[in-house]
């Protein structure tokens, strides 16, 4: 996993590339710890994404919970992140702009 | 890392019974503001939200594993909903308490304990409540039939001290309408184990919590064992936590939190073996100092 890090303003934006899984996860944990107390937007810019595991979607949903819901979108996502966004229902929750 | 089982269930419900799947989502987005009301009651607490639920399904993908194959569309939208629901009893309103209160079965628990502090009834028979809670809001999530509502039932007050060998409370084939059965044991058992284990893991997000407002030693405490436990890892014949600490107070804590794990995993051991044709291969807690 690899995490670049923008900033515009007040918004925070992370791409975040490769996977997103148990091993990989506490470091975007961390990153946004760090973080995201500073800003009142966070974009996830997941257009080189592969997988994100069910640890990373705890991380991405707690990050939403954190900004509110106004406060955070994910963009780029290609299909095989879509379709577990909406196996597991979250696709209703998050907001979410697709490739 | 081995990714085999991610999603297994949500998965193959998808693919099994679309419909299912769909009832089973839409109730994903309306239980996530119901789910974080446990705050009202239990502010310090780990974490009982829908992330709690993530993992816990998470958990019980990876002890299913192959068998997955065995379940039926009913028993996996019954379990995925169970996940969901077994905590919702947790941040009930106060109408609500009184008016389930008045159900549930204390036993001689107040011989012991006071009627006054709310909390701590709430904690200890918040399976109860979660089943209460799923009984008179069932209509707000669309759930199919009455049998099903039953299964979801059990399997959210399965969660923690119900007895998985009562035959009439746990069937092991609760048939429904399409000729499908629910094995309610098995499903009670998965849900146990996995919640068991995710107790014992660090489960809230660092971000999401200020360990410097912890004021109760027994709240601490608890952070301090789940602060060192890095890691809950599900081999094929037991569970692994990685601890990493140096201090003997904690992880004398976690020695005695591993005692209570492995009750547990023996009892649904002998209910799943007993009463099933499933078996939950992992038999062992084991702690590595990492």
């Amino acid at each position: 996993m690899k995490i670049i890090k923008k900033t515009d303003n007040d918004t925070l934006i992370l791409n975040v590339e490769g996977r997103v899984d148990t091993a990989t996860s506490p470091e975007l944990e961390t990153m946004l710890k760090s973080e995201i107390q500073n800003y009142s937007k966070l974009i996830f810019d997941f257009k080189n994404l592969d997988y994100i595991s069910s640890s990373g979607l705890r991380i991405l949903l707690g990050a939403q919970k954190f900004m509110g819901e106004q406060g955070m979108k994910v963009i780029n996502v290609n299909d095989t992140v879509y379709e577990i966004f909406e196996i597991t229902g979250f696709s209703l929750i998050v907001d979410i702009d697709r490739i | 890392m081995n990714n085999e089982y991610d999603y297994a269930m949500e998965r193959r419900l998808h693919s099994l019974d679309p419909e299912l799947h769909r009832r089973f989502t839409e109730s994903v987005f309306g239980l996530q503001h119901i789910l974080s009301n446990y705050l009202l009651i239990f502010p310090t607490f780990t974490d009982h939200t829908e992330l709690h639920s993530l993992n816990v399904i998470d958990f019980c993908n990876k002890i299913i594993g192959s068998q997955l194959e065995k379940l039926n569309a009913d028993e996996i939208y019954s379990l995925l909903m169970g996940c969901y629901f077994h905590d919702t009893g947790m941040g009930i309103r106060e109408s609500d308490f009184e008016e389930f209160s008045k159900q549930i079965d204390f036993g001689d628990y107040f011989e012991t304990h006071s009627r006054d502090c709310i909390p701590d009834i709430v904690r200890d028979f918040h399976n109860e409540y979660s089943g209460l809670f799923l009984q008179k809001y069932s209509a707000l999530f669309d759930i199919p039939s009455e049998v099903h509502l039953k299964a979801i039932i059990q399997i959210s007050r399965g969660h923690r001290k119900t007895d998985l060998f009562d035959e009439k409370e746990y069937p092991i084939a609760l048939p429904l309408e399409n000729g499908n059965t629910i094995c309610c044991p098995y499903l009670s058992a998965l849900i146990r184990l996995a919640d068991e284990i995710d107790v014992a893991a660090g489960r809230n997000l660092s971000f999401l919590y200020d360990s410097e407002t912890l004021t109760n030693e027994k709240d601490i405490i608890e952070f301090g064992k789940h602060e060192a436990i890095k890691e809950v890892v599900v081999l094929d014949d037991k569970f692994v936590l990685n601890i990493d600490t140096n201090d003997d107070f904690v992880y004398n804590n976690i020695e005695k939190m591993a005692v209570k794990m492995q009750k547990t995993v023996d009892e649904c051991n002998r209910a799943v073996t007993g009463r099933t044709p499933y078996t939950i291969t992992q038999k062992k807690i084991e702690l590595r100092r990492i």
